[in-house]
């Protein structure tokens, strides 16, 4: 029997598994970037999200005075049509497979398919994609954080356990073991992390080696192309930006090579093998979903996967707590790419050889500030506001 | 929130927001302490095409707004109009420095560190920045509300960038603002 001992601040639930208790929210102040969990939608969101997902936005955050962009938010559209107009046309569809998947009372239509840029001081929802998640508990690697723990999530998986096997003198796996490494009664978690990110002024380079042919018509031998990256101009317009990413620690320490992604640690030590994702990021806060109690047959069946659903529980951990200021640690430049070469005709294009080689010293120096400028990767830092 | 001793009893674990104390055989179950909202330096009000901004410092000087503090003075608490919205419904109430380029300290002027209310707002850098004037944003403006930026007193300090591998300065001062 639970008494409930301060009834203004604690809330007691009953479900079938017990008794649940949890602290009221609304003492806690708010502060930029925290999570307002939108609830689980029950609506084909495609992908690894078919039956549904969570959804969330954020109090605004701003970087420099503005406010992100959400990148792939749920879209959705002023209605025309009643709530329940649409509701009965989703129902006559088979349930889910409409497009529609909430209307709200202001007749906003959230469109589960559709996906949108769109600022966050629009109120963006992101659907929470835990497909691409690490396993919590994991047998090795970083252990569940203590808070997690307290729902009952082990720290971390049983190593296989081992028996000795006195017929055949060998130690061999003990084939009574939960194949699954999670006991009944304990929890499973899954995470995604979410991201802010400012796409940076930075160069793309290419250094092409002609032949020789090539060379006595263009004046050169190697030919360098530089250009400025201007994917953050056209997606974005060097607004930050919100997204999801499975593991942001992995980005930032962990060997993921295999994924064909940079870590910070291999760029900081020179010996990254790719050329750079030009994103500078800032982890905004890791969503841990945790799962109900793993049963007895589950514990016991090796193909059972875990997938997050409506009956998980969300927890916030958040890296981020103020508005930001973000630099680029070079002025922008401006500079419209050179390629210097001259072009007569003059002696049959042999002059012209020899006029680009004279001119080449400047060419070179060209040349040499878009290297310098290439690996020099002027990242940017974020400071608090 | 639940899960079971070794003698197979419940036992009430906490969680988040939640404390759990034992005294022999009695628990106690307490909540996460109420605690106020958050006071925020330079505090923006919003009403009636105005805005009103308190107490804040930057290098532990006052802003002024048309020679009167920004918290106010003699019962007069100073107003700001809003200069208007951009396309996506945005104001902005920016903190506005000016400097005297030879010292890089404040200007001696009346209002050198005053709040102006700004339509637009750049985004790597913020528009209307130049050599002697640096702005900040202090809080965006919506049509229904007030999205609070700044959070605590400021310090300012300006700068030459080093524009190339040669070590030359570039000729545009750069303005920062920390916490």
């Amino acid at each position: 029997m639970i008494r409930q001992l301060l009834a203004s601040r604690l809330d007691v639930r009953t479900t079938e598994e017990g008794k649940g208790l949890s602290a009221r929210r609304n003492g806690e102040p708010s502060h930029p970037w925290e999570v307002l969990n939108g609830g689980w939608i029950d609506a084909d969101f495609g992908g690894s999200m078919k039956g549904g997902a969570w959804l969330c936005t954020f109090r605004p955050g701003f970087v420099n005075g503005i406010d992100p962009i959400v990148r792939n938010s749920v879209g959705y559209d002023k209605s025309t049509r009643s709530g329940a107009a649409v509701a009965s046309d989703r129902a006559s569809r088979g349930g889910a497979q409409g497009e529609v998947a909430v209307v709200g009372e202001d007749g906003m239509v959230i469109t589960a398919t559709k996906r949108e840029h769109r600022p966050l001081l629009s109120g963006a929802l992101i659907a929470l994609d835990f497909s691409q998640s690490r396993d919590w508990p994991g047998e090795s690697g970083a252990a569940v954080p203590l808070a997690i723990q307290r729902y009952g999530v082990p720290a971390r998986k049983a190593a296989p356990s081992m028996k000795v096997n006195a017929d055949l003198g060998i130690v061999q796996a003990d084939a009574g073991a939960a194949p699954t490494g999670l006991a009944a009664g304990t929890r499973v978690a899954k995470t995604v992390d979410i991201v802010l990110g400012v796409a940076r002024y930075g160069l793309q380079e290419s250094v092409t080696l002609g032949s020789l042919a090539t060379a006595s018509a263009a004046g050169r031998l190697v030919t360098y192309n530089a250009a400025f990256d201007a994917r953050a101009t056209q997606a974005f317009g060097f607004r930050p930006f919100i997204y999801q990413m499975p593991d942001y620690d992995g980005w930032l320490v962990q060997d993921t090579m295999m994924r064909g992604q940079n870590t910070m640690v291999q760029r900081l030590l020179n010996v990254a093998p790719m050329p750079d994702d030009m994103i500078d990021k800032r982890p905004l806060v890791r969503v841990w979903a945790i799962s109900p109690p793993v049963t007895e047959e589950q514990a016991v069946d090796p193909k059972w996967s875990p997938v997050v659903a409506a009956d998980w529980t969300l927890e916030f951990e958040y890296r981020t707590f103020w508005n930001l200021n973000y630099r680029q640690r070079v002025p922008v430049l401006r500079m419209t790419p050179m390629a210097i070469s001259y072009h007569s005709g003059l002696a049959f294009g042999i002059g012209d050889a020899i006029v680009n080689q004279s001119m080449s010293f400047i060419d070179e120096a060209t040349q040499r500030f878009y290297l310098g400028m290439t690996y020099l990767q002027p990242e940017g830092k974020f400071w608090t506001t | 929130m639940k899960s079971y001793d070794k003698t197979g009893r419940q036992q009430i674990c906490g969680g988040p927001g939640v404390l759990v104390s034992r005294f022999g055989d009695q628990v106690v179950l307490a909540g996460r302490e109420r605690r106020g909202r958050i006071d925020p330096a330079f505090p923006v009000l919003f009403g009636g095409g105005f805005v009103q901004v308190g107490f804040g410092l930057v290098n532990d000087v006052e802003p002024t707004v048309g020679g009167v503090p920004i918290s106010g003075k003699d019962g007069e608490v100073p107003q700001i109009k809003i200069e208007g919205y951009d396309s996506e419904d945005r104001s902005w109430v920016m903190l506005k420095v000016t400097i005297d380029p030879q010292t890089g300290k404040f200007a001696k002027s009346k209002d050198a560190v005053t709040v102006v209310s700004m339509a637009s707002a750049g985004e790597q850098r913020v528009a209307g920045e130049s050599d002697t004037v640096g702005l900040h944003p202090l809080a965006v403006l919506t049509p229904k509300r007030v999205h609070q930026i700044t959070f605590f007193n400021l310090r300012h300090a300006v700068g030459y960038p080093v524009a190339d591998g040669l070590g030359n300065f570039s000729k545009v001062l750069q303005h920062f603002f920390w916490s």
